[in-house]
């Protein structure tokens, strides 16, 4: 006998039906179509004929049309799926609540590391239609990219036909002391040209900015929205003047709140005009590029055009001032808070914690997987029931998928807010580095760029992790069942869970490298010579009073800080060491200067005759510095190593000179010193030139005093900085510290990238032992009947124990072994990028294996011991 | 000999008829899908029919509409099937239907020219 109702079912199973209607309906229409056939047979039609007509009045999709019409099968299925969904999982709520922590954790650093991503390489400045600015960027011979002088800077603005206003801006930002009356503050400021604001679009908070007017020669200062709030908030602060040393600076606007300029890092307190910089020589000399222009593009212009003009004015300026733009073209780029020759570091750290994080979400989603995949086993039962009555395979795909969709959209909302809760308690934190620096300020935020690839990532997510445990569980193993066979696709499972916990452990153990690498690399940092004596050292900047000279300011300081006890030698530079500020000089050997490739750049230092002595750096030949060396007598440099071998290798440089592009001076080298580290740690070997600062008193005007104390610096600090305070009360000492400070802020970056790296490889730690936990509860689950059966039997609960250790121990290794494989192939990668790092860092690779294999065979020895203390009656009862 | 109705026309009436058509057969007493079809063909001369893709669909309107209530009933050597009766509210449409159809009619075959014999 034919059976109808199946022909039914078929055709009803496209209109998801609630069950029990479905059900009714099926046994209702099978009969009448039953009767239909017992008809048709009575009639005298053969059986098969009579089967063919009644099977052709159902054909035809009006009958599934018309039921879905009449049942009013609501589009929206979500409303009664849904709630089962949430039934299912508060049943089973502490395997949710796990798979739902994991993703929130996941989550959380996908959003900070997408949040750091946006910040440093997508997010514009807070400007009107940000997409329309663009800033311009000159680019050399050799494909260097640089900034552009101020009169470059005036040619592009006058003469290009594609910009409805050309700004300019300096990527640097200076240190002033603004007296407001009852306190000076040290503000930072950057300086920008009278349509900054303008071009940008923004509007002010209070007052006005700049009137964009030449003529105006009063110094104005624009004063940014969080540090008008920390000078109280008032508006009537504009129109205030104020003191920056000699001069009177009008207070005329507030920028509106938000706005935090064109330069991520540096959290700038004010703006002042171009012309308030006090260096004639920047506006004049082309060789001087300090200033960044942005244009927005007029409408209907595009970038290609911008670029088009912007390069042939490029050409005119080359043909008309070949000594500066000789072979130099100009770029247009989409503008950013970052200077341009810091792009590719930028992108390089942010690709780098992108791949970071990408990892620890794959680990974050293996374990839910395993766990969505233990839920579905523990429920098979169910989806048996649910498949016997008829349900397709792809209603029980949809229902698990929904519930997959539940724990991604649960863990991704969690995992979005903690994260936006850390990143703006990390914003609100404002960490200064060192005494006097200013903070850093990187706006981490997440803003909607981030929130769209957050759901973004939540859709692959959803299917991802539903997709393998929806399809492994909606075959439920029916022959397995009717001979009562409890492990439903056992083996299967057992071996998808197990690959997803190796993939884990080993994501997991990469990490960790990577985290160890670092820190190594910071170990290695430490350890660098140098190359001066860097005991009992007290550095501070010293910005000196208008009305005396910087030599006899200088000389009372030493005198008065010589006498302090403690105090063994006081001494002078423009810049201290491992602190290297102010352009390079151009320079080559006298007699080769015509050849090309014999100019290089070379940073040096203006400093005092005891210097050296103070530092202890050894002098190699010649001497230093002495009371001959005057401002009209002929110049004198002292050279590192470094520069020695560079041009006179073997040689003795002594009495030789030197040609100094800037000023197109010759300077005869009278010492060479000892090579040391002049800026970073990680710096190659430098060339490096010292000059006396009694030639060049005129541009000695910041002082920078190191003084050499015999006790520990940190206590000599207060006592120093009082006592130029009280030889000059309207000095401002900024940027003290002690040479620890120094290279605490010279470890800043890889201490941030290891924190980050460290930071992740935790979490994918706590991941993979989650899954290890969750792999090993399942499978010993699996098995209480074997293990009930056994204890029964007389064996013995640490027998047992060994043996799903071993099991453990056995997943954790080959995990573990992948991960040190690739660990072992990033070393290598990374070589180049850490310093100091080998090829092989063998105590990196044991620490981690030793910490991972320890951790995971602890985690899988406590899932398990529930399971091995069992009670074999207990055990055997549910056979 | 059954009296042939051209597929549209066939169509268009039962659209306009078919909820009055099934109120009607269940007045007297209450009666399965199967055997409202049945009816209805043989009442008809064969001229109506409704197949179960556009009977039921019809039912379960009007059962959700509260006009018929439907119940299973288990007898004895037979299948268990759905009955279905009119309700309190079914009649009064029924009876308002009845009205609206026969004014209808009076009033097509006017303006058509119908003439009864």
């Amino acid at each position: 006998m034919h059976d109808w109702k199946e022909e039914i079912r078929a055709r009803l199973a496209g209109l998801d039906l609630d069950p029990s209607r479905e059900a009714a309906i099926i046994e209702e229409l099978g009969q009448h179509v039953a009767d239909r056939y017992d008809e048709l047979l009575q009639l005298g039609l053969p059986a098969q004929e009579a089967k063919q007509r009644t099977l052709a009045e159902l054909s035809g999709a009006k009958l599934p049309a018309g039921l879905a019409q009449a049942e009013a099968v609501p589009k929206a299925r979500f409303s009664r799926r849904f709630p089962f969904a949430l039934r299912i999982l508060g049943k089973y709520w502490k395997v949710t609540a796990v798979a739902v922590i994991s993703l929130a954790i996941a989550m959380a650093a996908s959003v900070a590391g997408l949040s750091l991503f946006n910040a440093l390489l997508l997010r514009p400045p807070a400007a009107s239609s940000p997409s329309r600015l663009v800033s311009l960027h000159a680019r050399t011979p050799a494909g260097d990219t640089q900034q552009v002088s101020f009169p470059e800077y005036k040619y592009y603005r006058d003469n290009n036909r594609v910009f409805s206003g050309l700004a300019a801006f300096n990527y640097g930002i200076s240190l002033s002391p603004f007296n407001f009356g009852t306190q000076t503050e040290l503000v930072v400021n950057g300086a920008v040209s009278e349509n900054y604001f303008e071009v940008l679009g923004v509007h002010p908070a209070a007052g006005r900015f700049f009137s964009g007017d030449d003529s105006v020669r009063e110094s104005e200062i624009v004063l940014s929205y969080p540090f008008w709030q920390r000078l109280g908030g008032d508006p009537s602060i504009v129109g205030r003047t104020v003191k920056a040393g000699k001069d009177s600076v009008v207070i005329i606007g507030v920028a509106p709140k938000g706005f935090a300029g064109t330069v991520a890092g540096f959290a700038v307190d004010a703006w002042v005009p171009l012309r308030m910089v006090n260096n004639t020589n920047l506006f004049d000399n082309r060789d001087e590029r300090w200033l960044t222009p942005i244009g927005r593009l007029k409408p209907a212009v595009g970038r290609k055009q911008a670029q088009a003009d912007v390069s042939t004015l490029a050409q005119q300026l080359a043909h008309d001032f070949p000594a500066s733009n000789k072979d130099h073209t100009a770029q247009v780029r989409p503008l950013t808070m970052l200077p341009s020759d810091q792009m590719a570091l930028a992108r390089m750290f942010s690709w780098t914690v992108m791949a970071v994080v990408f990892m620890v979400l794959l680990a974050g989603c293996a374990n839910v997987v395993n766990l969505l995949m233990g839920l579905a086993t523990a429920r098979r039962q169910e989806m048996l029931i649910r498949a016997a009555l008829g349900a397709s395979r792809h209603k029980l795909v949809r229902q698990l998928l929904q519930e997959a969709a539940v724990v991604c959209v649960a863990g991704s909302l969690i995992g979005f807010f903690l994260a936006w809760y850390g990143l703006e308690r990390l914003v609100a934190f404002r960490p200064v580095m060192a005494n006097g620096l200013p903070p850093l300020l990187l706006d981490l935020r997440p803003d909607f760029r981030v929130l769209g690839l957050t759901v973004v990532v939540m859709l692959v997510l959803t299917v991802g992790v539903g997709l393998l445990p929806a399809l492994q569980s909606s075959i439920p193993n029916l022959a397995g069942a009717l001979s009562g066979e409890a492990a439903v696709g056992g083996t299967r499972k057992r071996r998808t869970r197990n690959i997803l916990v190796i993939l884990q452990t080993a994501i997991c153990t990469l990490v960790l490298v990577g985290a160890g690498l670092c820190l190594r690399s910071i170990e290695y940092l430490k350890r660098v010579p140098l190359g001066f004596s860097a005991r009992n050292l007290v550095f501070t900047y010293v910005s000196g009073p208008e009305d005396t000279t910087p030599q006899s300011f200088y000389d009372i300081l030493r005198r008065e800080t010589a006498a302090l006890p403690g105090v063994i030698a006081v001494t002078r530079s423009t810049s201290f060491p491992l602190n290297q500020n102010g352009p390079p000089d151009r320079v080559a050997p006298e007699g080769r200067a015509s050849t090309k490739d014999q100019w290089i750049d070379v940073y040096y230092n203006l400093i005092d005759d005891n210097y050296f002595s103070v530092l202890r750096l050894p002098v190699l030949a010649g001497r230093t510095f002495d009371s001959t060396d005057k401002e009209h007598s002929p110049e004198v440099v002292v050279i590192n190593h470094t520069l020695a071998e560079k041009y006179w290798p073997g040689e003795d440089p002594l009495g030789k000179r030197l040609r100094i592009e800037h000023g197109n001076r010759l300077v005869q080298i009278v010492g060479v010193v000892a090579d040391s580290k002049y800026g970073d740690l990680d710096e190659p070997q430098l060339p490096f030139m010292y000059f006396a600062i009694s030639q060049h008193p005129r541009e000695a005007t910041d002082l920078a005093l190191t003084v050499v104390t015999n006790g520990r610096p940190r206590l000599w600090i207060e006592p120093i900085t009082k006592k130029i305070h009280d030889v000059s009360p309207e000095t401002i000492c900024f940027f003290t510290g002690t040479v620890e400070d120094q290279l605490n802020f010279s470890l800043l970056l890889p201490r941030i990238i290891f924190a980050c790296v460290s930071g992740f490889g935790i979490l994918a730690l706590m991941l993979s032992m989650a899954g290890i936990y969750a792999t090993t509860s399942y499978s010993v689950s699996e098995r209480k009947k074997e293990i009930g059966i056994r204890l029964a039997l007389g064996g013995q609960p640490r027998q047992l124990m060994a043996s799903l250790l071993r099991q453990a121990a056995l997943v954790t290794t080959l995990g573990l072994a992948v991960g040190l494989g690739l660990g072992a192939a990033m070393s290598a990668l990374l070589g180049s990028l850490l310093h100091g790092i080998r090829a092989v860092e063998w105590p990196v690779l044991v620490g981690v294996s030793g910490l991972t294999v320890s951790i995971a065979l602890t985690t899988a020895y406590l899932a398990a011991r529930p399971w091995v203390k069992i009670d074999p009656l207990e055990a055997v009862r549910h056979m | 000999m059954k009296q042939a109705v051209s597929p549209i026309l066939d169509r268009e009436l039962k659209k306009g008829s078919a909820e009055l058509l099934i109120l009607s057969l269940l007045e007297a007493r209450p009666r399965h899908g199967y055997e409202i079809s049945k009816l209805i063909e043989s009442e008809s001369g064969g001229v109506l029919s409704f197949n179960v893709a556009s009977l039921y669909p019809l039912l379960y309107r009007l059962e959700k509409r509260a006009w018929i209530q439907g119940r299973w009933v288990d007898k004895a050597g037979q299948r268990r099937r759905r009955y279905y009766q009119l309700t309190a509210q079914g009649r009064k449409v029924l009876r308002a239907q009845r009205s609206n159809w026969k004014a209808f009619v009076a009033a097509i075959s006017r303006i058509a020219g119908v003439r009864y014999a």
